[in-house]
């Protein structure tokens, strides 16, 4: 008990430092982890093992029970081409230098999939804070860590399976079994017993887990890996609305097992020395400088706006638990030593830390702005009595459908992002690149000139701006809740509240049922 | 026989109990007995697994699922609920341990054991299981109920006879520990670590937990964790103090009880808790040895027997004289007809000590088998077999009143709207009905965003579907989610459909309306494209030259 007790005190102090700091709390939970080794409390190592293997048995049921195609909806196939797409290019640079330093083979290939392991808890999390899990660049990340999260799985099933007696064959044997487990689980099972049995929440507890120790004992008598079982049992999960139910009991368990895993962990690898110093922050600049060039190309591709596909890419640009846990598996196969597995810790703690950073807003839009492409008005075009949008998302796109022809061509549109104006462009409407707050853009879009202006910009700071900027033009500024429309009318601006206008249709519904 | 590391028993534990719990929902069989049965088969009968001794952290997902089972229980009462039934749990806790251990002492006797043999065997027969007992009526969901915080406080105060009398026990070989002053010595370590300890908890839930748990309660994991790392300080300092993990779990969870976040707190730790005493009790069937119980099994019958009618016997007697009504009475004393695990622990200290034979170990596993699985029944269905008993007239003989006993009615809500998520919108939606004079349940994970809501409200989160019973939501007349979370708004439409609740649920951006459209909701409020089309039409009049 005591054990359990000292890494839980770490694991809590670590996740409220996570929560006050708004970082991710796996480094916090490694470093935690790694002070009550320092301070040699009472730890027992054995049963610290044990833990982390449960720890990390669930901690991959929870990745795994993430993996439902219909939240990527139209994503999934960019999604599978820049994943395959990113393994292939670590492999092809990761490999031959590992090799090059003397590295067996296996040694390789597991680093190769330990760096291309993006934590989908992590993504997961950060989207859900920010509330752009449903917005395209949430769908498109939340695909690509998926399907990486599959290929890695896969990849470390069969290294393993290679090594086991019943060999590769056994191996793709039991990945075969697994996956008609998924899909018989998710089609049918899962429905039948968690949705149309009218089971207690403890008899719903029960199958879930037993489904995941199936897994488990399917992936150990085929020679896999256990984590390669409870993977699929998550993702048998996964799918609504078994997915949905089982959801709350899951959360309960990942939040518990994450942190003893992370603190586990912490406790149990020791900190490479000086020695691979040069090692760690080469893998630390792969990961998050080198993985994300290379993959925002193909982001754009996958129809983002530059601004969303730098704050996917800048998402993607760390290495999380799955990292772990493949150098966990390798260790255990003998592939990689502990020096290998603390030097993957560390660029673990230091991505999953950097990544959040660098994909914060202020980043993403600094590194926006940086994009060469100029899209300003033409020298001879000063317009006047025009109408000047500023910030053109889903609201914009709405309010331009819904205008007449002529008032449409006297649009002008001010956006940071190249993709929406190359977008506008080819619906003949004019654009300017830059932020609407700023006034040297707003000078150059005509904005004195204007004969109303529209804002759909999401900070009120930016708006007060704006209209302190304009005080005798009318601005229709769009606002989510109430009290911010009231800051928008001492500040002499028109409001058009979401909020209020969502309400409004709810009533007329409500009216049309109830009476 | 294999020879299966941690995790390959644990996954045997659970695949075979989840077999077992699932199958036997034919018969009712309570969860419990499930999990006995599945143990006795992948351990004694099918020799699957070693001893659970072997694998520690098996021991160790034992011992906190007893920890959280205790401190939930703690989160569901306040210390003023348990002060209510202090006077009848104290009388009755003490009153069934002297009976029960003098009648079994004497019973013993008469069975043929020898008189050490007889002082084990009737001491393993005094303490009932709080755990078994807390299990199912957490199973039942009286925990709240009067009889429910009866027997509560009951096995409260046998805990500490417990410790008390594993001290003494203990030094049964000694003649030291029969000296007067070495016994109040123990009773005033116990009594005074249980008022320290209770002193301690009630200070912290007043001037240490509230800052800490309030902001806490805006991040759910670190809530979760933090009142995790509580129960376990709190366990080690009572474990410090000589007192059982109980005990320090209980105290830990009634510290937190009179906070806000305590309902939010005991849905997600349910689960957890659910599995690891599922551990417990599978690693107790599997740890059983049963072997000469058969060779003794008219003892086995007769002390099963006295603990099953005696035991319940007794307490009526006791509880009656409090004024409570017959079926509190009842339903209370059918918490008490088995035995403990603690018993084992008994019956292997004299073994291992040699003052009584090994065969005397299985026979107290064996009763303890019989009473636990018997007394399961007996606790679930203690309601219609109150009806049958008093149908026969005999419970007149305790003169317990015939009148029930006057418990606050439970607070449910029917034909209400319920509104979930108080951003702006939700809360518009809620206070727009309230004023047009529906009932309104406002629903949130933020209590600070229900503070000043004149409707009636319930913090927590919608995904758990003990939560969404609480709210009602299947006797409500319309639903509203406004959330900006597809998945639970997904699940959230999904239950209402399944329940035949009309459904609104807001469709915050454009690439949410497919996957909302799926479940079927009666309408969809899209807030950002209507704006959009406002804004043109806005425009509209302010735009013309």
């Amino acid at each position: 008990m005591i054990t359990v007790a000292i890494l839980l005190f770490a694991g809590a102090v670590a996740l409220g430092l996570a929560a006050r700091l708004r970082v991710a709390a796996g480094p916090l939970g490694i470093l935690a982890g790694l002070l009550v080794g320092a301070l040699g409390l009472p730890v027992d190592d054995h049963l610290a093992q044990e833990g982390l293997m449960l720890s990390a048995t669930f901690l991959v049921f929870a990745v795994g029970a993430e993996v439902d195609h219909r939240h990527v909806q139209r994503f999934l196939p960019s999604a599978v081409g820049i994943a395959v797409a990113e393994l292939a290019l670590l492999a092809a640079v990761v490999m031959p230098v590992a090799l090059w330093f003397g590295f067996s083979a296996p040694t390789a290939a597991h680093l190769t999939l330990a760096l291309a392991a993006s934590s989908t808890l992590l993504a997961v999390d950060v989207l859900r804070r920010r509330e752009r899990f449903f917005e395209p660049v949430g769908r498109l990340v939340l695909g690509v860590v998926l399907v990486e999260d599959l290929l890695i799985i896969v990849a470390l099933g069969l290294f393993a399976a290679a090594a086991a007696p019943a060999g590769l064959l056994g191996g793709l044997g039991g990945l075969l079994v697994l996956g008609l487990g998924v899909i018989v689980t998710r089609h049918w099972i899962g429905r039948l017993v968690l949705v149309r049995l009218r089971l207690d929440e403890e008899e719903r507890l029960l199958f879930v887990l037993a489904l995941l120790f199936v897994f488990m004992g399917i992936s150990r008598w085929t020679g896999l890996p256990l984590v390669a079982g409870a993977f699929f049992a998550g993702a048998a999960l996964s799918g609504f609305p078994v997915g949905a139910v089982v959801r709350a009991y899951l959360a309960s368990f990942s939040d518990f097992f994450s942190v003893m895993f992370y603190v586990s962990l912490g406790v149990l690898v020791a900190v490479p020395g000086p020695a691979v110093l040069l090692a760690e922050i080469a893998m630390v600049g792969l990961v998050l400088f080198a993985r994300p060039l290379v993959l925002l190309p193909l982001v754009r591709g996958a129809g983002l706006t530059y601004r969303g596909a730098m704050e996917a890419v800048t998402l993607l640009g760390q290495a999380g638990e799955l990292a772990l846990i493949v150098a966990l598996v390798g260790a255990q196969a003998g592939h990689l030593d502990e020096t290998i597995v603390g030097a993957l810790m560390i660029v673990v703690v230091v991505t999953m830390t950097v990544a959040p950073v660098l994909s914060s807003d202020r980043v993403t839009w600094a590194l926006t702005r940086r994009v060469p492409f100029q899209a300003t008005l033409a020298p001879d075009d000063r317009p006047s009595g025009h109408v000047l949008v500023i910030g053109f998302g889903e609201g914009g796109r709405a309010m331009l459908q819904a205008m007449p022809e002529e008032t449409r061509r006297d649009v002008v549109v001010v956006d940071d992002d190249p993709a929406v104006l190359i977008d506008l462009r080819r619906q003949g409407i004019r654009g300017v690149r830059g932020d609407g707050a700023d006034p040297e853009v707003l000078a150059a879009a005509g904005a004195d000139q204007a004969r109303v202006v529209v804002s759909t910009m999401r900070r009120m700071t930016d708006n007060a701006r704006l209209l302190a900027r304009l005080p005798k033009t009318p601005v229709l500024v769009r606002v989510a809740w109430e009290q911010q429309a009231d800051e928008v009318r001492r500040l002499g601006g028109r409001p058009v509240i979401e909020a209020e206008i969502a309400e409004a249709a709810f009533l007329r519904w409500y009216q049309g049922v109830r009476g | 026989m294999i020879e299966p590391g941690f995790l390959d028993v644990l996954g045997i534990f659970v695949v075979v109990s989840a077999a077992i719990v699932l199958l036997a929902r034919v018969i009712q069989m309570p969860s419990i007995v499930s999990y006995l049965a599945a143990g006795l088969l992948v351990g004694p009968i099918l020799g699957l697994v070693r001893p659970v001794e072997e694998h520690g952290a098996l021991e160790t997902l034992g011992e906190l699922g007893i920890v959280l089972l205790m401190f939930l229980v703690g989160l569901e009462l306040s210390l003023d609920r348990v002060r209510q039934v202090g006077k009848v749990a104290v009388a009755a806790g003490v009153g069934q341990v002297v009976f029960t251990a003098l009648g079994g002492f004497g019973l013993c006797l008469a069975l043929g054991f020898d008189v050490m043999e007889s002082i084990f065997v009737s001491t393993a027969l005094t303490f009932s299981s709080t755990v078994v007992v807390v299990k199912l009526l957490d199973q039942k969901n009286d925990l709240h109920a009067l009889y429910g915080r009866i027997a509560v406080g009951i096995f409260l105060v046998q805990d500490l006879v417990v410790v008390v009398v594993l001290t003494f026990l203990a030094g049964l070989g000694s003649p030291d520990a029969l000296e007067p002053a070495a016994v109040a010595r123990n009773l005033g370590q116990a009594f005074g670590g249980m008022t320290l300890l209770l002193v301690g908890c009630m200070l912290a839930s007043r001037f240490l937990l509230p800052r800490p748990l309030a902001w806490a309660a805006h991040h759910p994991r670190t809530l979760f964790l933090w009142s995790l790392a509580w129960c376990l300080a709190v366990v080690l300092t009572a474990q410090v103090m000589a007192l059982s993990a109980e005990i320090g779990a209980f105290l830990a969870g009634m510290a937190i009880a009179q906070l806000h976040v305590a309902h939010e707190l005991r849905r997600r730790l349910h689960p957890l808790m659910s599995f690891f005493i599922a551990v417990f009790f599978v690693s107790l069937g599997a740890g059983m040895e049963l072997g000469a119980a058969t060779a003794y099994w008219r003892e086995t019958l007769a002390l099963s027997l006295f603990v099953l009618i005696g035991n319940p016997f007794i307490f009526m007697l006791i509880i009656a004289r409090y004024g409570y009504s017959e079926r509190t009475c009842f339903n209370t004393s059918v918490t008490v007809a088995q035995i403990s695990e603690f018993s084992f622990i008994f019956a292997a200290m004299g073994v291992s000590a040699g003052l009584v034979r090994e065969e005397i170990l299985a026979v107290v596993a064996a009763v303890g088998l019989v009473t636990i699985a018997t007394s399961a029944y007996m606790i679930l269905f203690s309601d219609p077999l109150y009806r049958v008993i008093s149908g026969t007239g005999v419970l007149r003989i305790f003169r317990a009143k015939q009148e029930p006993d006057e418990e606050p009615p439970a607070e449910t809500l029917s034909g209400h709207v319920v509104v979930v998520g108080m951003n702006g919108l939700g809360r518009a939606i809620a206070l727009a009905l309230h004023e047009r004079g529906e009932t309104v349940l406002a629903i949130d994970r933020d209590d600070r965003k229900l503070a000043d809501l004149p409707c009636h409200t319930m913090a927590g989160d919608v995904e758990y579907l003990s939560m969404v019973e609480e709210a009602g939501l299947p006797e409500a007349a319309l639903a509203v989610c406004a959330l900006r979370i597809e998945t639970t708004s997904r699940l959230f439409a999904y239950r209402c459909r399944l329940w035949g609740v009309p459904v609104a649920l807001w469709a915050f951006d454009r690439s949410v309306l497919g996957p909302l459209q799926e479940v079927a909701p009666d309408f969809l409020i899209e807030g950002r494209a209507e704006a959009g089309r406002r804004l043109a039409s806005d425009l509209a009049a302010l735009a013309r030259p």
